[in-house]
């Protein structure tokens, strides 16, 4: 079984990085190799970075608003890439109808507040397999 | 969303060659997971590939290899050169993850097209690189990379595997691990072509310095004295200094002086070998798996019927790779 590569970081002038380190240790323990990018990166250092590092999913970290308007650009831009690598957002201050709106937009799956750490993993973990088989 | 086809290994070759992107990161990742498919993809770059500069970056955790590394990719760059990065970090020994964080230290190059940074996990490998890097380092040879920086894990003693596939191997130390430099003696000391005594702003530096210089007095005529060279990579001092050192040992290695032929030998050698053990595991594997005797074995030895000793003898036997007449080893008794 070859490990699955993650990229994890955090978008904008979000500094909350205690979330990320959190989620890029718990997918390392579960065999995960994780592409760790800190914080301040754009939608374009994450989409060049997910190519250069052949990710099999993109995990985005937010504890501020900026979300709201990275993730889109992000999606956008992966589209323009013709980069099908699935996206996964996770972080406290999202609400359940800004959820749902980044589902709308094309967001893999969303982890707000009281999420369950075996659904992350699963969730990572099936997305992954998703971009190897199909 | 549907996705696309996934490219041939023969696109990927394609790619690779033209300078694409994509195509040799994927190329790498199926070179890293072991693929069969791997090892024809990489005979085939081998035409393409040879021309580009390789330097290894090693030393013990938290000297500075990652802020080395990234102003060594300045300097290429502004020099007009394209650049490629492998960055090795541990994988964990227990759930096989790692965490990859060295290109944090080369962001200011996230969007740079011609600077293609890949961070390698250990995978359970200890000599300080991993078995793909070697496979790797060709890729971004074949797209074209001028310069391929090669970056270790934290090492200590004997890591001295990235000695094999670089030109030139920097050691970064650092001031105040005298215990750690001691350390090194027996292994990496030997092999360094450049040693870096990183963040030289700190006290003791001068100690450090002259510790190593001591190291290399007496180096015997002909032979590569490498030289000591202090830096501060976080504030980008000395980084020029070193480009010098590396543009001498280049000239060194190109006069090709006896010594340095003996060294060259006798590292193609170790690897060569080491890919030849590689290739006889893989097909003795192979056997094994489709030997029925195996099976039968196991249990006359469960039974008590048979001995391991005597069982391992009678298969290896089967399989003709064991010589019958063993009075040679039984008079040496």
């Amino acid at each position: 079984m070859n490990p699955i590569r993650v990229l994890v970081g955090v978008l904008g002038m979000d500094q909350h990085e205690l979330g990320a380190v959190g989620i890029a240790k718990m997918l390392r323990d579960q065999g995960m190799e994780v592409i760790y990018t800190g914080c301040f990166n754009t939608p374009e250092t994450i989409v060049q970075t997910a190519i250069e590092e052949d990710a099999d999913v993109i995990g985005i970290s937010s504890h501020s608003w900026e979300y709201l308007y990275y993730t889109p650009e992000l999606l956008e831009l992966l589209k323009q890439n013709d980069l099908d690598v699935p996206v996964v957002l996770g972080g406290s201050v999202i609400t359940e109808e800004d959820a749902g709106k980044m589902l709308d937009k094309g967001v893999a799956a969303v982890f707000g507040s009281g999420s369950v750490v075996t659904d992350m993993i699963d969730t990572v973990r099936n997305l992954a397999a998703r971009a190897a088989t199909s | 969303m549907p996705r696309r086809p996934e490219p041939t290994v023969d696109e990927l070759v394609a790619g690779t060659i033209r300078g694409d992107l994509r195509s040799a990161s994927r190329l790498i990742r199926i070179i890293d997971d072991g693929s069969a498919l791997a090892w024809d993809a990489l005979k085939r770059l081998f035409p393409h590939s040879g021309s580009a500069l390789v330097l290894g970056i090693t030393g013990p955790p938290g000297a500075g290899k990652s802020t080395l590394t990234d102003c060594l990719i300045r300097n290429a760059r502004q020099s007009g050169k394209t650049v490629g990065v492998l960055a090795v970090d541990p994988s964990s020994p227990i759930s096989g993850g790692a965490i990859l964080g060295d290109r944090i230290r080369m962001n200011r190059f996230a969007l740079d097209q011609e600077v293609f940074i890949r961070s390698l996990a250990s995978r359970g490998h200890f000599g300080g690189i991993t078995p793909a890097t070697r496979g790797a380092i060709r890729v971004m040879d074949a797209m074209g990379k001028d310069v391929v920086l090669v970056e270790t894990v934290g090492v200590g003693q004997d890591e001295v595997d990235i000695t094999r596939l670089a030109h030139t191997t920097l050691v970064v130390a650092v001031p105040g691990l005298g215990d750690e430099i001691q350390a090194m003696k027996a292994g990496i000391l030997e092999v360094g072509d450049l040693f870096i005594v990183n963040k030289a702003d700190r006290p003791d530096a001068d100690k450090t310095v002259a510790y190593l210089e001591n190291v290399f007095r007496r180096v015997p005529a002909g032979h590569w004295c490498p030289p000591v060279i202090e830096a501060q990579a976080l504030h980008n001092k000395g980084i020029e200094d070193i480009w010098q050192a590396i543009v001498q040992h280049q000239n060194h290695r190109e006069e090709a002086g006896p010594a340095q032929r003996a060294r060259e030998h006798a590292n193609c050698e170790v690897e060569l070998r080491a890919f030849l053990q590689q290739g006889l595991q893989r097909e003795l594997a192979r056997q094994l798996d489709n030997e029925p005797e195996i099976q039968k074995s196991v249990q006359s030895i469960l039974d008590g019927q048979a001995d391991i000793y005597a069982a391992t003898d009678d298969i290896l036997g089967k399989l003709g790779l064991f010589r019958e007449d063993t009075s040679e080893q039984r008079s040496a008794r």
